[in-house]
């Protein structure tokens, strides 16, 4: 029996991406020869490429001629965990279970929320950023209550960041507010200017598809959080100091030996429903945006970018 | 008659090009109008149009569309007691019914959001529904509507999939009134024909004007099941069940 070439492709990508998925983090990472796999998978050298190049093209692997094909491993982590965030996930307005498209909430989010409210940094903060993730909502809502002001931006910094200030909403709407949908209605948008002249903003705290144990984000890959970490820093209102706390269920904190990229954003705590973690991170961040860090097209559909400084290369660290 | 579906798109591509004057963004999606029904400037004023008919304020219930130019309408029918019937956006998680009673009277506007049907919005099925009393009124929004009823909305057929759904499980009848509501420069002032699908609307209310379409025939709603296999509502929770029930009968 022989198999339609285009069957072949197909079925050796799937048998590919398993064995990247399976991958064990504690090896180098580094896929096998090319001969080795094609006498593995028993198909044709151009097969095995055309499967290869359909992994590098989903973020999954990086081909570098002379070097090898390798793992990308945030993007592993992520392929791995939207299995089982969709497991927990409570679906959103308009994504629904797609659960790459936004950070979900899950049930029981509100115990780690509580531990996030214990933390003193945060009883002590005046203004604060809030990711715009369905299990930070809770958290907006709460800000709102404490009396702080709250930096939020709109969904994939397409539209800046907006601010939510208590004094100026009632208090029956705090939770309205603290949606998406809500921010669209009581949110004021920022400009650079406005921005600036909060002075300071003393906590981030964020969602996330993962983190790992010792404080590194993963998100979307989109790489959101450390574009809006390198707007605040730019404008001086944070400094390395700064605590970003991370908010996760259980299942989402990984302890795997994955080693943040120069200008990724760590947290230093995670709080989850049943645990307050101290990352141990104490990390040098960066002090403004790198054009490394952009994605395809980010300059363009990413508010404030177009009118902030961005350094060339490697950042200035505060 | 020329092409309508290449007419179709065009008249979308027009549209979308005023709602960069008068569309309000959404939440998600921001400007990229190809992915939901925006607000609109002075929705306010085709609200209140739209609330002053009779086909309105006698409705004990709604079935309205999630569109962000029907929020201000699902918040003045959560205000005046009327049960809603809504689908998920893109259907995806099929049909909610949201019941006034159970919105406070602080949280109105945001049950009226597409956030806050996750709030206060119950999921319902399709076998719960039936034997419910047929609505006597669907509001709907769209990208645009032609002078005699022919609506467009964002290309997927939603729409005329939820009537056809509703038709099918008897909650819908001949007396059952279908509205409209768009900004009036979605409104084409063209004679146009639908496609067998289409469900022509009877009432077009927009912020300037309230049009009364005359002569509307609708054929009883159906679902055209030769084009759901490998099509984008195959596996939309409704039709699933829907499918199964037809399988079971013949």
């Amino acid at each position: 029996m022989t198999t339609h070439p285009a069957a072949a492709y197909v079925q050796v990508t799937q048998e590919l991406r398993d064995l990247v998925l399976a991958e064990p983090w504690q090896s180098s990472g580094v896929l096998p020869a090319e001969h080795v796999l094609v006498e593995r998978f028993g198909v044709s050298r151009g097969t095995l490429r055309r499967a290869t190049e359909e992994l590098a093209r989903e973020g999954l692997l990086l081909i570098e001629r002379g070097r090898g094909t390798s793992i990308r491993r945030q993007a592993q982590l992520r392929a791995i965990m939207k299995d089982q965030l969709t497991a927990i996930a409570l679906p959103d307005s308009r994504w629904h279970l797609d659960v790459l498209k936004f950070v979900p909430d899950f049930a029981g989010s509100e115990l780690a929320r509580e531990r996030l409210f214990e933390l003193p940094a945060y009883q002590a903060a005046e203004t604060v950023f809030v990711a715009p993730d369905n299990s930070a909502t809770g958290i907006i809502e709460h800000s709102l209550q404490q009396g702080q002001k709250v930096v939020v931006p709109t969904y994939a910094l397409r539209r800046g960041m907006v601010l939510l200030d208590p004094a100026t909403i009632s208090s029956a709407d705090f939770a309205f507010a603290a949606t998406l949908d809500g921010l669209e209605r009581f949110g004021e948008t920022l400009t650079l200017e406005s921005l600036k002249r909060l002075q300071h903003v003393d906590m981030l705290m964020t969602g996330a598809i993962a983190f790992t144990t010792s404080g590194v984000h993963v998100g979307n890959g989109q790489a959101y959080l450390d574009l809006e970490w390198g707007i605040l820093a730019t404008l001086g209102l944070v400094q390395s100091s700064t605590p970003i706390i991370g908010l996760a269920h259980d299942i989402q904190v990984v302890d795997i030996p994955l080693e943040p990229k120069p200008l990724d954003v760590t947290v230093n705590t995670i709080t989850t429903p049943t645990k307050t973690l101290h990352t141990g991170s104490q990390p040098q961040r960066p002090s403004g945006i790198s054009v490394k860090q952009l994605r395809q097209g980010q300059t363009d559909s990413v508010a404030y970018l177009s009118q902030l400084v961005i350094a060339p290369e490697g950042i200035v660290t505060t | 008659m020329t092409d309508s579906v290449d007419a179709a798109q065009r008249y979308r591509d027009q549209i979308w090009k005023t709602l960069q004057l008068v569309g309000r963004p959404d939440s998600r999606f921001h400007w990229d109008f190809s992915s939901f029904i925006a607000d609109f400037e002075e929705n306010e004023v085709a609200t209140a149009n739209l609330v002053e008919l009779d086909a309105w304020q006698s409705a004990e219930w709604v079935f309205i569309t999630p569109d962000n130019s029907t929020e201000l309408l699902r918040r003045e029918a959560i205000t005046a007691g009327k049960n809603i019937l809504i689908t998920t956006y893109g259907i995806k998680r099929g049909f909610m019914r949201l019941d006034p009673t159970s919105v406070p009277a602080n949280d109105i506007s945001y049950a009226a959001t597409l956030d806050g049907l996750d709030r206060y919005g119950v999921p319902t099925t399709l076998a719960e529904l039936r034997g419910s009393e047929p609505l006597p009124l669907l509001v709907t929004g769209g990208s645009a509507v032609s002078i005699n009823g022919i609506r467009f909305g964002k290309g997927h057929g939603f729409f005329d999939l939820e009537w056809a759904m509703l038709s099918e499980i008897g909650l819908t009848n001949n007396a059952s009134l279908v509205i409209d509501i768009v900004h009036d420069d979605q409104i084409v002032d063209e004679h146009l024909r639908g496609e067998p699908h289409d469900v022509p609307v009877d009432w077009i209310v927009s912020n300037r004007r309230t049009i009364r379409v005359p002569d509307v025939s609708r054929e009883p709603g159906r679902v055209f099941w030769d084009l759901i296999p490998g099509g984008e509502h195959e596996f939309l929770p409704p039709i699933v069940e829907l499918r199964a029930e037809r399988e079971q009968l013949s």
